[in-house]
């Protein structure tokens, strides 16, 4: 039969309903009759002749109701019907409704908010053209990138790949004068677009031609962000210039929206071609500013990531397999700088693991706790869903010997209870949303997480929660549907609900339950209290400098390719003409702003003391302080004096401490104990190995934190910017009240120095901090968030198991407090029975939580993960709040009049 | 007192059965003339010589079903003893359907006989 037919005749059936019904009726009574008269004919008295054919029929309603089954508008009318059921059942029961929604709402919310945060971090895929057919190329080296040499290289030779692209991610100086400001972007080859398939919504990409002359074409495609922030969605913005590190580019076109670049989730705010590497590249911290390696020459110089597709027929490792066996000739050609040269190739949907294993961690963490606080409100819907089963054992029992089916009756409960779920649902999807909102319309701090995203709920999060609830409903649904279709027929139907050795002390599923929210809450909320305790263990430290009086603007002054000669006197201008705003007290320079996270470890040899022979140095390294190596930081005259470290004894660097001059070093104490004899002031240690240059100790300054807050004391070199020049230096200013109100006035002097520098993200130092801490304190704040709403969805959980209990048990302690029995007597019973199965739960959580929180171990922060205070104060908390869900009830069960409650049913 | 088939009847419409088994005997009865659901019961009975007895149940489910694939149609008529009965009559397509189920049928029983006879 057609759909269609079936799905007319199924309309007709349900417009004729009421005389189909009515046929129906006559037809069952004519075949009764027709068969009764039958059967009198052969003998039988009428009454026998009508009770055989009805017993043939097998029941006039069965009969009916069989033909009433056929066709699909029978299903979804009983749906319907069991719909308007359930409806009707949670209006009577507006205070179950409320507590199971709400419950559902918050679990259900909870897991949509952080899934699209998921979802927008890792999951959408690249809005391009197939991107189940791209592939990221890596190799050579430990960052997975090419030297364009060695990328073109590929790009030519190659026999395995379709199409190949390469981009570098860059940051540039963008407009001039008070406009200057840092935009993030990326330089690319010419057939980065084409390859992807994206196209321009305004003018046109960057195509092949505009990538065959270095410094041909300088041209810019924006993105819409950097599109609506420059030029305020201009539709004339074609042909326009913008100006990028002090070169003009001409804007040839606008990205949609949804394209960020090709490294989800970093965001790419522009694109301009590879062959303009010379100008918007800057050459490398380390290199000094006169000089400018070509990029598409240098061999040693890795930058770009590699994107291509893949030849058909051609599989990922074939294609890793025949570029490395072609990359062998190349490798003889150039032994020293492609030694062990390894390549891979990987599907993009596995991502840049740089930028994604942490992400991936830190998602897993919050779905875990987001998952369990779900399991918290599915346990206690279940909870109070047994309760109501049990409640109303009789109609169902009613029902089934009239010969309702089992599984009709299951059908039933479970409509119930996914439409309880849904509703929640629906509700978590608005709490969801208006969470993310919230989130979006406080951003966090720009630098703190390198990444925009767009949460939004898109079709993957609905189908998400949809899915979630659906699951939801039927999980705790199914367990009391299965038992309240089953109830023992005879005693329920005799209403034997008087049952005076029902007790607590048993364990069934519905206290089993109880015990399982606990635990689970225990282990959410010891992870919240670790989390907790690790933030204010970082705020309670002095990091021994002042961070509530310092402006940090930084001059990236390698932006503009400056000589050494430029670049130093630029600093002490700077600095110079700073210091003439009033209210400024002091001013410097230095290359690492303490606890931002970077820094620069030396190689160490003290004049007449141990030291080695070789020379390494390193940015952004974590280690430091063994005897050979030391923290070496590059500051300008007056830095101590500017961020409040105070200098213990000897000089500050000053002027005179110029390049011709005898070289200078300040150490801090830790660095005296460490690695110095005697008295410290005039030895001479070097970065460099025996040769020197070896620089004469002048001063000893206080310790102060550096890397972190929790670490301990580390030997700290302070080295004269006018003697070790640097282009990345940061200017420190010291104001006497709120350095953010200095800013605008130290803007003005930097620009009136260079009007190409970029100086947004001029801020103060305390605030800088929090950007660095902003990660921590989120995950904390969401946890302790989580955590919470564990706790009050498994009192509210307690709460209604014991309210069920005594409600259960009111005849019992009426009769008991009739026949005598003390007050204090019942209630201290009702509290032990319940504090039992807390006592248990907590014992559970605390076994789970011991072996589960040593995998927070790498997220915590000066506080061990077995932390004496969290698992102590923890159970203690959850157990009072537990308490108190048991009193109330305990209390009400007492206070009730023994007469009436007996006279009861 | 039972009501159950014996040994010797098969009741059709029962699960067990062949499915569509029953279609095609109420479609046969109605090949003659348009029949009333009793008539059409005791009709297949008669036929089978008692073999087969028809679930009552089951026979107005598949009338239902039949109506709506509209291989039936239905029409109130007055009976032979001036009562108002409903009358099923097979339509061009039903004939049509028991045509093709019958020659299908024939093939089947025959392939089946042959093979119980190939030695």
């Amino acid at each position: 039969m057609g759909i269609v037919r079936a799905f007319a005749a199924g309309l007709r059936a349900l417009a004729r309903k009421s005389s189909n019904e009515r046929e129906l009726d006559d037809e069952v009574h004519h075949y009764l009759e027709m068969s009764a008269r039958e059967k009198m004919r052969a003998g039988m008295s009428r009454s026998d002749a009508e009770r055989a054919a009805r017993i043939e029929l097998g029941g006039i309603d069965a009969a009916k109701e069989g033909v009433r089954w056929i066709g699909w508008e029978a299903t979804v009318e009983s749906f319907w019907k069991d719909m308007q059921y359930a409806l009707r059942r949670l209006r009577h029961t507006p205070g179950f409704t409320l507590v199971a929604v709400m419950s559902l709402a918050l679990g259900i919310g909870a897991n949509t908010a952080i899934f699209s945060v998921v979802n927008a971090a890792l999951i959408r895929q690249l809005p391009v053209r197939d991107p189940a057919g791209l592939f990221y190329v890596r190799g050579g080296g430990p960052s997975q990138v090419f030297s364009y040499p060695d990328f073109d290289e590929i790009r030519r030779n190659n026999t395995v790949f379709s199409a190949m692209t390469a981009w570098g991610g860059i940051t540039v100086s963008m407009g001039s004068d008070e406009n200057a400001a840092l935009a993030s972007g990326a330089i690319v080859t010419g057939n980065y677009f084409d390859l992807l398939g994206v196209h321009a919504v305004l003018g046109r990409v960057i195509g092949p031609a505009d990538d065959v002359t270095p410094g041909d074409h300088p041209v810019i495609v924006l993105g819409d962000a950097l599109w609506q922030r420059r030029f305020n969605r201009d539709r004339e913005v074609i042909g326009k210039e913008l100006m990028l590190n002090g070169h003009r580019f001409t804007v040839i076109g606008v990205l949609p929206p949804e394209f960020h670049g090709a490294e989800q989730p970093v965001r790419r705010d522009f694109f301009v071609p590879m062959m303009m590497q010379s100008v918007v590249r800057p050459p490398r911290a380390g290199y000094s500013g006169e000089m400018s390696p070509d990029l598409l020459r240098v061999r040693e110089n890795r930058w770009l990531i590699a994107l291509a597709r893949l030849k058909p027929g051609v599989t990922p490792s074939q294609a890793a397999a025949s570029l490395v066996a072609m990359m062998k000739d190349q490798q003889a050609a150039h032994p020293d700088e492609n030694r062990n040269f390894k390549v891979d190739v990987a599907p993009i949907s596995k991502g840049d693991p740089r930028a994604r294993t942490p992400m991936v961690t830190a998602a897993r963490l919050l779905m875990s706790v987001v998952g369990l606080v779900l399991l918290i409100a599915c346990a206690n819907v279940a909870n109070l869903l047994l309760a109501r089963a049990t409640s109303r054992a009789r109609e169902i029992a009613v029902r089934l010997s009239l010969g309702a089916s089992r599984a009709r009756l299951v059908r039933q409960l479970l409509t119930e209870s996914v439409l309880l779920s849904g509703i929640g649902g629906i509700l978590g999807l608005g709490l969801a949303w208006a969470t993310l909102n919230a989130l979006e319309s406080s951003p966090p701090p720009v630098g703190a997480v390198p990444l925009a995203f767009e949460f939004g709920i898109d079709a993957r999060v609905l189908i998400f929660t949809l899915g979630l609830s659906l699951v939801t409903g039927v999980i705790f649904g199914l367990a009391p549907a299965l038992r309240a279709s089953r109830p023992q027929l005879a005693p329920t139907l005799k209403d034997e609900s008087f049952v005076p050795n029902e007790r607590l002390r048993r364990l069934n599923l519905r206290h089993g339950l109880v015990v399982v929210q606990v635990a689970v809450s225990v282990v959410l909320l010891v992870s919240a209290g670790l989390f907790l305790r690790s933030l204010q263990e970082s705020r309670s430290v002095n990091p021994g400098f002042d961070t509530d009086r310092v402006l940090t603007v930084p001059l990236n002054i390698n932006l503009l390719r400056y000589t050494t000669a430029q670049g130093r006197q630029f600093y002490r201008d700077a600095v110079e003409r700073v210091k003439t705003i009033p209210g400024v007290e002091a001013a410097s320079v230095t290359r690492w702003v303490p606890l931002t996270g970077n820094t620069s470890v030396r190689s160490l040899m003290v004049q007449g003391g141990a030291g080695v022979d070789n020379t390494t140095s390193s940015e952004n390294a974590g280690g430091r302080g063994d005897r050979n190596s030391t923290i070496a930081q590059v500051v300008g005259v007056g830095y101590f004096q500017t961020i409040g470290i105070a200098l213990l004894r000897g000089r500050d660097f000053t002027d005179n401490d110029a390049g011709d001059r005898p070289p200078v070093a300040i150490v801090n104490q830790a660095f005296v104990t460490q690695h110095l004899k005697g008295d410290p002031m005039g030895q001479r240690i070097s970065m460099n190995g025996a040769n020197g240059p070896w620089f004469e100790i002048v001063g000893i300054a206080a310790d102060s934190k550096l890397m972190s807050v929790s670490e301990a004391p580390a030997g700290n070199v302070y080295l004269p910017v006018l003697q070790n020049h640097e282009t990345g230096m940061t200017l420190l200013v010291r104001g006497r009240r709120d350095p953010a109100l200095l800013a605008p006035a130290v803007i003005r002097e930097v620009h009136a120095l260079e009007k190409n520098l970029p100086t947004a993200d001029a801020r103060s130092l305390a605030r800088l901090l929090d950007v660095s801490l902003y990660a921590s304190r989120a995950g904390t704040w969401a946890l302790t968030i989580f955590g919470s709403l564990a706790l009050f969805l498994a009192s509210l959980g307690l709460y209604g198991v014991m309210s069920y209990a005594v409600a259960r048990r009111a005849k019992e302690i009426g009769l008991r407090m009739a026949l005598g029995a003390r007050r204090a007597d019942v209630l201290r019973q009702i509290l032990r029975e319940g504090m039992l199965l807390v006592i248990l739960g907590v014992g559970a959580g605390l076994v789970l939580a011991a072996g589960s929180t040593r995998l927070l171990e790498s997220f915590l922060f000066g506080v061990s993960s077995r932390d004496t205070l969290t698992f102590v104060a923890t159970p203690v908390l959850l157990a009072s709040v537990a308490l108190a869900a048991c009193y109330f009830p305990a209390r009400r069960a007492t206070r009730m009049d023994p007469m009436s409650v007996l006279r009861q049913q | 007192m039972t009501f159950r088939p014996t040994t010797a009847e098969t009741a059709v419409g029962d699960r067990d059965v062949l499915q569509g088994t029953l279609d095609m005997l109420i479609l046969k009865s109605l090949t003659l003339a348009p029949m009333h659901g009793f008539g059409i019961a005791k009709r297949i009975e008669q036929i089978s010589r008692g073999v087969f007895k028809v679930n009552p149940g089951s026979l107005l489910v598949a009338f239902r079903r039949l109506e709506r694939d509209g291989l039936l149609t239905a029409e109130w008529q007055e009976t032979e003893n001036n009562r108002r009965a409903k009358y099923y009559v097979i339509t061009a397509r039903g004939l049509k359907h028991f045509k093709a189920e019958t020659k299908d049928w024939e093939r089947r029983t025959t392939a089946v006989a042959r093979l119980l006879e190939a030695q």
